[in-house]
């Protein structure tokens, strides 16, 4: 027989805290306000619950597979927020962030689902952040700020061998710029990078094929023909009667000139495919540098150079690496990247990753500049921004926290049930001097007390 | 002796499917009335069924209220618990065939298929909102999207008509159900040759838990799985299967 006692289980991949974690998260999180609250960053908190749009314009479909989102009951699509940056940058723009920089830190539960199906079946869906926004400033020296801030906190939280990987979005997209390609095309090669940086270029390539990049993707004959002669009626209609004719009533949110438009483009702009197989090769080659920032500068260089690509991107990382050196980073401290890449496509310049010591795998945080985010999410001017988050529970991990749940409390034990006000008595008197104490009433059970 | 809790659906073509396909290998159901939603197999007593609507039968299944069902494979892997304690026990009954496709206006003469509407999403990501996608099913449609790099796309809630949403201004693409297509065809829709996010037909889910641990209803989920498989004569093997899937669920009576 089936039971018919079912305790409510855990979800999937959520984690309780215990006394000594939360501890640890606390002391960790008061440091970090303390050394970014020196360099003139306010605290703001923003709800946990925005509208959906708001991450799905910021991020796209990596992440928004990963909303937890749904109909809240007022009527809104909202989602637990997956990240700070975009509600900071919205809380910014709301209060009229015009000139000069506006400065502002956050920590709080962030969420993302993670499918079982996509290998990230063990991930936890729930964690801490802590992190920091800078709203105003397009100089490469708010780079270096906010690279020196990210490490003065692991540094001040007793990381002493903290190291930062620095990559460059805008490198990559000023390369790829030069083979003429669409903006979907080159999107997509970045959203990819991180494949290609373990070596995988066949499956990028596999994947590039499907969607049509390097050939044609394979239609029924018939159904091509249809369409064809389908599209070729339609224009001699537009060219014979204008356009709106032959779209009758439902092109949706489209118009017919958006249509027609598009479908011009796409007969007479569609990507070489050997221009694409060129920029694929050559962010390969690319996405494999990593090293000493000087080393990895000069073969970034040389590999651009083969490709006949213009080395100038590069300087901006120059510019960003050695403004970091002036806020007192120092050299050892800093690796390249050039393959270094999350997936999410909103970054526009320098990236970076943080790690406890150079050799390991799992990061601590990260961050970045994003200079056209403003935009994305609907406000009508780019507002140049940079931050990062530390993922506080990572951070937590790598210290390595005891569990003392319970620990250091002073028990105070009735021998019946007719001294527990006495026992009452003697703990109140200890918590008078600042003891943790408290009545052990298990001794007193089942006796009526 | 605990009797079997078995749904079925309550309307639809699952419904006249599963009940002919009951029929045809001696299981008749026998209901009082069309409006009562309980019945019974005379030739198998130990067998409670349960109409139910097509959409609820997996959730009532991990939850526990129901033991074994048949629904729509699009159905369970959209409402199916993760990791929780469903699983298939037959994989194809042979109706309810019908397909979760992705649709598009007609008149956008330019998007043919998954790649053109990446592309569209970016355009609409350029002007300052998202390509909005009504479906019912939010799960499998989210995941299809992002395999093939479909990004910027936001799910709208349609509770039905999903073909009428891009004309009247509530979405701009679809995710339907269809058999046929003619229900897209006839609303302005059109399916993209690389659309299909599910191929779909019905089958038999149960709660491997309660299975696993309850022999008098495995005992009736056996019998009815090999009648089944005695009247589909060139499917075979699904008693094993079961036997197979039961596996990670024995001991765990929860």
């Amino acid at each position: 027989m089936t039971s018919q006692y079912k305790p409510i289980r855990r979800l999937p991949n959520m984690q309780d805290a215990s006394a000594g974690e939360l501890a640890a998260r606390d002391a960790a999180k008061s440091t970090l306000r303390g050394i970014f609250g020196l360099r003139g960053y306010d605290r703001a908190e923003t709800p946990i619950l925005e509208q959906t749009e708001l991450y799905i314009r910021k991020s796209g479909g990596a992440l928004s597979s990963r909303l937890y989102d749904f109909p809240e009951p007022g009527g809104f699509e909202v989602s637990l927020r997956p990240e700070f940056t975009a509600a900071m940058l919205r809380l910014a723009a709301d209060n009229g962030a015009n000139s000069g920089s506006v400065r502002l830190m956050y920590d709080g539960p962030v969420f993302r689902y993670a499918s079982p199906e996509d290998g990230d079946g063990e991930k936890t869906r729930q964690f801490n952040q802590l992190g920091a926004e800078m709203i105003g400033p397009p100089a490469p020296s708010a780079d270096g700020e906010v690279i020196a801030m990210a490490l003065e906190g692991l540094q001040a939280l007793g990381f002493s061998k903290a190291k930062i990987v620095i990559g460059h979005v805008g490198v990559v997209m000023a390369a790829l710029t030069e083979f003429n390609l669409s903006e979907r095309a080159k999107l997509f090669l970045i959203n990819n990078i991180a494949q290609l940086k373990f070596g995988q270029i066949d499956v990028v390539s596999d994947k590039a094929a499907a969607l049509g990049f390097i050939t044609e993707v394979v239609v029924d004959d018939a159904e091509a023909a249809a369409d064809r002669e389908r599209i070729a009626s339609t224009i001699e209609q537009v060219l014979a009667e204008g356009v709106g004719v032959p779209f009758g009533q439902n092109t949706g949110s489209r118009s017919p000139e958006d249509i027609v438009a598009r479908l011009a483009r796409k007969m007479s702009q569609a990507d070489n495919p050997e221009d694409f197989k060129r920029a694929l090769k050559m962010l390969a080659e690319l996405s494999q540098v990593s090293g000493p920032a000087s080393d990895a500068l000069e073969t970034g260089r040389k590999i651009l150079d083969l490709a006949g690509v213009s080395t100038d991107s590069i300087s901006n990382l120059t510019d960003v690496l050695s403004s970091a050196r002036s806020e007192g980073v120092s050299n050892a401290t800093i690796a390249v990247d050039f393959g270094l890449a999350r997936g999410i496509a909103y970054y526009t310049g320098m990236l970076f990753d943080l790690y406890a010591n150079g050799d390991d795998t799992e990061t601590l945080g990260g961050g970045g500049r994003y200079d056209d985010l403003t935009r994305a999410l609907g406000y009508d001017r780019d507002v140049p921004s940079l931050g990062f988050a530390y993922n506080l529970d990572a951070v937590i991990a790598a210290l390595g926290v005891q569990n003392d749940l319970g620990q250091n409390v002073a028990l105070v034990s009735p021998s019946d049930a007719g001294s527990v006000e006495a026992a009452v008595e003697t703990a109140r008197e200890l918590r008078k001097s600042g003891k943790r104490a408290a009545v052990d009433f298990s001794r007193t059970e089942g006796q009526g007390a | 002796m605990s009797n079997l809790r078995f749904a079925l659906p309550s309307t639809g073509a699952l419904f006249d499917g599963t009940s002919k396909l009951l029929s045809d290998c001696g299981l008749a159901v026998r209901r009082v009335n069309s409006r009562r939603y309980t019945a019974d197999i005379p030739s198998l007593p130990g067998v409670d069924v349960l109409f139910q609507r097509q959409t609820d039968i997996t959730m009532e299944i991990d939850g526990g209220s129901v033991d074994i069902g048949v629904v729509g494979l699009d159905r369970y892997y959209e409402s199916r618990l993760e990791r929780g304690d469903t699983v298939l026990l037959h994989n194809g009954l042979g109706f309810g065939d019908s397909k979760l496709v992705i649709a598009v206006p007609d008149s956008w003469l330019d998007v043919t298929s998954m790649a053109d509407l990446a592309d569209i999403a970016l355009e609409f990501r350029s002007k300052g909102h998202d390509l909005r996608i009504a479906s019912k099913y939010q799960r499998l449609v989210k995941r299809y999207l992002d395999e093939n790099d479909v990004n910027y796309v936001s799910m709208v809630h349609v509770s039905g008509g999903h073909e009428a949403a891009p004309a009247m201004g509530l979405a701009d693409v679809i995710a339907d159900i269809t058999a046929t297509g003619a229900t897209l065809r006839e609303n302005g829709l059109r399916i993209l040759v690389d659309g299909t996010v599910i191929k779909s037909q019905s089958v038999i889910v149960g709660n491997g838990r309660v299975l696993a641990n309850d022999p008098d209803k495995l005992a009736s989920a056996r019998q009815i799985l090999e009648k089944i498989e005695a009247s589909m004569r060139d499917r075979c093997g699904s008693y094993d299967q079961l036997v197979e899937n039961l596996k990670p669920f024995a001991g765990l009576d929860g």
